[in-house]
């Protein structure tokens, strides 16, 4: 991805967030990139306030916001981009962990927690592929990593700032649609093998519920499948390939639900279950 | 094929029509240049068309790493339409059978089935067919009984496509969400440029191995390409027409009569101008190399003011990017708008319906305040 923007404080923020990532902040003209992201410093009328244009391949502009929210918006921007232009990966909207060589697919339903669960298991020295895009190869199903800050929302900002002291955060953007966003950066190991794919294991549906202590039930298979087809990028555009990746995958996967109040304690039980 | 060796890449401009128009030139390019004809492409819908051009003309090989996989990518996505497309034009044979009727397909489609290069790499939407205006409405019955639906139009548009239209509003497929156009010719009774359905319906082929499903003549096909860039719409997408025609030039062209043909077809139909207007563009945009004999016939089509004009189609020609699109393009686009609505209506229509369009976008704002 090339990024491109007059803006110092984006482009500090970028830094910071992405400090260890092969390649530079800097615009790299004689290169060839997968896409181009465009953030254009205006003065917006008629507040008079400081925004941000974002425009992806020289193209319409898709967004507008304020500088303030700079960090978000290119992190949504970057999402954008990877799901509309990564088609040689089924791309399924999930957050991936991996230990011991094995990987956890995390699927996400809103409200489920998966972002704040995949935090943590990270926290505690799990490898992070991914917090949003799952990326399955075709040919063998293996799981490519999506290196990027994981997106945290309201309260699970807290709850990871306490049970991960180390990490690095950025700012909190409040009143975006979403409440409050932050983000965190992934951890150097992660970063250090993004580019070593990882075989799945286990596909962990997460539902977390207020007090509810944790539990770990099987998932129907075929369930399983319909389930994260829908919750696919690009299904539909990769057709047949995609199905037979996603049968491979649910054959060799084990399938279950969690139900959690506690991260940590969702954590713990997970870690026993898949050693 | 042998062209002009003044190409110049570093023009923003040039860099796209002129891989098109020699795809030896990929070897040229640096990965920056490279970088910005794949925007340009991409943006312009014409990702997926570069990389089979790049592949017919025997350039793949000579690509880098980086480039082919920004390509395949796109192929990914062009193959997904033309697939959808195919199951599309079956399925609608079927519906037409329940009638009696062929199904006849025009421009992507028509290409698609037909195997043609231009359908190759090509992005579609819409599936449009021509059927005879008198059986609009067995048509339109038809499609409603098996489960399309009309599009969302106000009364008032609903009325304009009906009466004064070329084609039925379009409808929407209630499961699959696909969108059939139904036409009854190709540009509308109250145009300037106008044609009769029953000319195109009775020159229409069969495809082989395909019975029931028709296209037009290969001549009619570019002639409502040509049709559709110059004598209607306002060239929203200039660039990727231009390169239809020349994939259809490419592959008729060396038909014995072909040439001939054309030109007879262009004066039966009275679109003389805008094939005279594409040729030119093939021959100034993408170095086409249009038979002498036939340039010189064409030019004596050319309008008074020709002068004024060229310039601003060469403006709405170009690719859909930052990089060529500057306020020059900008204002060009407009007075292709302006042109557009010109085209279509004569003045004791045009001026009532602006009108209305106005009065009730007027309405809407006042309600939505």
């Amino acid at each position: 991805m090339r990024l491109r923007t007059n803006s110092r404080r984006l482009r500090e923020r970028v830094a910071q967030m992405y400090a260890g990532y092969p390649g530079t902040v800097e615009a790299a003209e004689d290169v060839v990139a997968d896409f181009t992201v465009d953030f254009r410093r205006f003065l917006g009328l008629p507040r008079f306030d400081w925004r941000l244009a974002f425009r992806v391949n020289g193209g319409l502009r898709l967004s507008a916001q304020s500088e303030r929210l700079s960090f978000a918006l290119f992190e949504w921007g970057a999402n954008w981009c990877v799901s509309t232009y990564c088609q040689q990966y089924l791309a399924i909207h999930a957050a991936v962990v991996e230990r011991n060589g094995h990987a956890l697919v995390l699927p996400g339903q809103p409200g489920s927690g998966k972002s704040t669960l995949c935090a943590t298991l990270v926290a505690r020295g799990w490898r992070l592929l991914t917090d949003e895009t799952a990326m399955f190869r075709l040919e063998d199903g293996l799981m490519v990593p999506v290196v990027r800050p994981i997106s945290l929302k309201n309260q699970a900002i807290d709850v990871v700032e306490g049970l991960w002291p180390d990490a690095t955060f950025g700012p909190r953007f409040t009143d975006t649609e979403k409440g409050t966003v932050a983000h965190v950066r992934a951890p150097d190991a992660s970063i250090a093998d993004m580019f070593v794919p990882a075989p799945p294991r286990a596909v962990l549906f997460p539902t977390f519920i207020e007090d509810q202590p944790v539990e770990i039930k099987p998932y129907e298979k075929a369930e399983g499948f319909m389930f994260l087809a829908s919750n696919s990028f690009n299904y539909d555009v990769l057709g047949a390939a995609a199905f037979h990746c996603l049968v491979r995958v649910v054959e060799q996967c084990r399938m279950a639900t969690i139900r959690y109040g506690d991260g940590t304690a969702a954590a713990e039980a997970i870690e026993a279950e898949w050693p | 094929m042998a062209v002009s060796g003044s190409w110049q890449p570093d023009a923003p401009a040039a860099l796209l029509v002129g891989l098109f128009a020699d795809p030896g030139r990929a070897r040229q390019l640096l990965p920056g240049q490279w970088d910005l004809a794949l925007q340009q492409a991409q943006n312009t819908g014409l990702a997926g068309r570069l990389a089979d051009v790049l592949r017919e003309g025997g350039a793949w090989a000579s690509l880098s790493q980086r480039v082919k996989h920004v390509l395949t990518m796109a192929e990914m996505h062009t193959a997904r339409f033309r697939q959808e497309a195919q199951w599309e034009a079956k399925s609608m044979r079927a519906v037409m059978r329940d009638i009696g009727q062929p199904l006849i397909l025009l421009k992507g489609g028509a290409y698609v089935v037909r195997d043609l290069a231009a359908g190759r790499g090509r992005v579609l939407s819409d599936i449009d067919i021509l059927v005879p205006r008198e059986r609009l409405q067995a048509v339109e019955n038809i499609f409603l009984a098996r489960g399309w639906r009309p599009m969302k139009q106000n009364e008032y548009d609903d009325h304009y496509y009906r009466d004064w239209g070329h084609e039925l509003p379009p409808m929407q497929h209630m499961r699959r969400g696909t969108v059939v156009d139904i036409h009854h010719t190709i540009l509308p009774p109250t145009a300037r440029y106008t044609v009769d359905g029953t000319l195109l319906l009775a020159a229409a082929q069969g495809i082989p191995g395909e019975p029931d499903m028709m296209t037009l003549q290969p001549v009619d096909m570019m002639l409502h390409s040509v049709a559709h860039l110059f004598a209607d719409g306002a060239m929203d997408n200039g660039l990727r027409d231009l390169i239809d025609q020349q994939a259809l030039l490419r592959q008729f062209g060396t038909e014995p009569g072909f040439w001939r043909m054309l030109l007879l077809r262009a004066d039966e139909l009275g679109l003389q101008r805008p094939l005279f207007y594409a040729l030119d563009a093939l021959e100034r945009h993408l170095e086409y190399p249009v038979p002498m004999e036939v340039m010189a016939e064409v030019s004596t089509w050319a309008p008074s003011g020709w002068g004024l004009l060229r310039p601003l189609f060469a403006r709405c020609l170009r690719p859909r990017h930052s990089s060529v699109e500057g306020p020059d393009v900008a204002a060009a686009r407009f007075a292709i708008y302006l042109r557009s609505h010109y085209l279509r209506m004569p003045m004791t229509m045009l001026i009532p319906h602006l009108t209305r369009k106005a009065v009730r976008r007027w309405r809407q704002d006042e309600a939505a305040a």
